[in-house]
């Protein structure tokens, strides 16, 4: 009696829960402009200060550029504050290439098309707020230096 | 060229006296005020400048091309340096005898970026800039307004921190910045490269410690670029380059601490050597580093080697770092100030180690020499007198002789360039080309001089209906 009583509760539960967290998940689609048409883009998505101070990523995507313009969807991510770092891979060597004084040579963004001043954006201009169904992001890839 | 033993005075008792004698710059009014003044925001449309005096001679034919910041603030904000200000490229084109005469700034990121809203935004030397401006690298603050060069045919406006800018040397207008090599972009490119009689264009680029030397064909393609490590930081603003060395002058006017605005984080070190880094043109590894007493300099004249070794360069050389810290800040709020003048001195280095200053008792800026002679001994530097900004000046270092032309109270003289006579080929074979701002006429005025009669005056002046601002370096390009 009790094994079927807690049966019942869970799949009470589990109807109950099911449809919320459908709605209550949302998708991300960064949208890239301003691209060469080559290489490609290795973005890199945090949940937090932290993890974007340390590059401890929340997941990350490598994504092959042949037009001007480029996209990529994040499916079921929960709502909060994200932030993106990118660099545009041009000569596909897999890494962002830095001229001998550690300048980079390759072309970088932000979300919120965020800069930095001698350095990377801070957390504080690059988060975003991601809620509940469909979100769409854009970040234009300034010229390279 | 042999100099006497009472001409080679110690390098720590010359530099002692450069620092105790220099006499001060008295700027009682602000007559340059009117050079920093923001030009017009489309440049200057070509046209004739009128011949006031004299007759330029036929056989004169080319252009002088002068860089210089131009614009320097909005309503409600300015640069806080005289070297912050917008590169504004002007152009003298003499021919049959005629002048004229076109200006446009150089169309830069900064520029446009600070021109769309109407502020300055980014930061610079002196200027602290906007906390949020977006900086992707040197190039985002480049402010392409310190020299100017012909390489191929194009024409560079260049700025020590970044790329140079590329120009068309014909309409002025802004080809744009496109790196030297990919794999270099971004890297700094003094605004005093060092160009051979061949073609050869060598220079370097500063960063923190260490230091790119570029060498580039006459048609601006990469030969070589290597990165070497030098003795200490400083502020190199210009070099030197004779047949067979590269000279590196390392102040002790040092950059020891990040913050902004960039002149804020040098700090004077007067009880440091005036060290000067010596390469090898062939084998950078070797190399060696002579010690002169503490001095500042922006610019030095140009080098050559004696047969039995040393190296003398000319210097013009202050006892401290006072301007660059103080009055090129001073001129933007248009006040007054004082500061040390620079002494023409020449550097010599001795093929054993030691080295010595030999001094000339004259005093000015923007050392100019034959630039056919480019790594050669010659007799010749001319120099625009810092302490009566009226006067250029022409030194003789073989005889000691002195040659100079004063304009008037009302003029403040600019560099004025070596241009061969065709077919000439004797050091004073030369017109020195050059202009002055009459800040009685409020009108820019070009000048011609015979390099074997300064004292005589120029042989041909020039008067544009106007005031361009002050600028920094030429180059001349013959027709």
């Amino acid at each position: 009696m009790l094994r079927t009583a807690l049966i019942a509760l869970v799949l009470a539960a589990g109807c109950a829960t099911a449809p919320a967290q459908a709605d209550e998940t949302a998708t991300v689609t960064v949208q890239l402009t301003g691209l060469q048409p080559q290489g490609s883009v290795m973005m890199q998505v945090f949940n937090s200060a932290e993890g974007y101070g340390s590059g401890d990523q929340l997941t990350a995507r490598q994504i092959p550029i042949t037009a001007a313009s480029a996209s990529v969807s994040f499916e079921n991510v929960p709502p909060g504050q994200y932030a993106i770092r990118l660099f545009h891979d041009v000569n596909g060597n897999g890494q962002l290439d830095t001229n001998p004084f550690g300048i980079p040579t390759e072309p970088f963004a932000f979300s919120n098309n965020a800069r930095g001043r001698f350095g990377p954006a801070s957390w504080e201009d690059a988060v975003f707020t991601v809620t509940a169904g469909a979100n769409v992001h854009q970040i234009t890839i300034p010229g390279s230096n | 060229m042999s100099l006497s033993r009472r001409q080679l005075l110690s390098g720590f008792a010359a530099a002692s006296v450069i620092a105790a004698a220099g006499p001060a710059l008295a700027t009682e009014t602000p007559r340059w005020s009117p050079g920093l003044d923001n030009a017009p925001v489309d440049g200057f449309a070509e046209a004739g400048m009128r011949l006031l005096s004299g007759r330029a001679p036929r056989a004169l034919a080319g252009e002088h091309y002068r860089n210089g910041p131009g614009w320097f603030r909005y309503a409600d904000s300015a640069t806080g340096h005289w070297f912050d200000g917008d590169g504004f490229v002007q152009r003298f084109a003499i021919e049959d005898g005629r002048a004229r005469h076109s200006g446009k700034f150089v169309d830069t990121p900064k520029r446009r970026l600070e021109q769309r809203e109407q502020r300055i935004v980014m930061p610079g030397f002196g200027t602290r800039g906007d906390r949020n401006a977006a900086i992707e690298g040197p190039d985002s603050m480049n402010a392409a307004n310190t020299s100017v060069m012909i390489v191929g045919d194009e024409l560079w406006a260049l700025w020590e921190g970044g790329s140079p800018t590329r120009m068309d040397p014909r309409s002025l207008a802004t080809l744009g910045v496109r790196p030297l090599r990919a794999d270099l972009a971004s890297m700094p490119f003094t605004a005093h490269p060092k160009v051979e009689p061949n073609g050869r264009i060598w220079n370097l680029g500063i960063y923190g410690d260490r230091c790119i030397v570029w060498r580039l064909s006459p048609n601006g393609a990469v030969e070589d670029a290597q990165i070497i490590q030098l003795p200490t930081r400083s502020y190199v603003h210009d070099w030197a380059v004779s047949e067979r060395h590269l000279i590196i002058p390392l102040q002790p006017w040092i950059h020891d601490r990040m913050t902004a605005p960039m002149v804020d984080g040098f700090t004077w070190h007067g009880d440091q050597p005036f060290r000067v880094l010596v390469l090898d043109k062939n084998d950078y590894s070797n190399r060696r580093v002579y010690e002169l007493p503490a001095m500042f300099f922006f610019h030095t004249g140009d080098a050559w080697e004696d047969a039995d070794g040393a190296i003398r360069f000319d210097l013009c050389a202050s006892a401290n770092a006072d301007f660059v810290t103080h009055q090129a800040r001073s001129m933007i709020t248009q006040e007054t100030g004082q500061t040390p003048s620079a002494e023409l001195v020449l550097a010599v280095l001795h093929a054993d180690g030691r080295a010595e200053l030999q001094r000339s008792g004259r005093y000015g800026e923007f050392p100019q020499t034959d630039r056919r002679r480019q790594g050669r001994a010659r007799d010749l530097v001319s120099i625009v007198d810092d302490r009566a900004v009226s006067r250029l000046g022409l030194m003789n270092w073989r005889t000691g002789a002195y040659a100079e032309h004063d304009f008037g109270a009302d003029q403040m003289v600019q560099e004025h360039l070596f241009v061969t006579k065709p077919g000439r080929t004797n050091e004073r074979d030369a017109w020195l080309v050059g202009v002055t701002l009459n800040a009685r006429e409020q009108a820019t005025e070009l000048h011609v001089f015979d390099a074997a009669g300064v004292g005589d005056g120029p042989i041909a002046t020039w008067r544009s209906p106007y005031r361009a601002p002050l600028g920094f370096h030429s180059t001349w390009k013959d027709a």
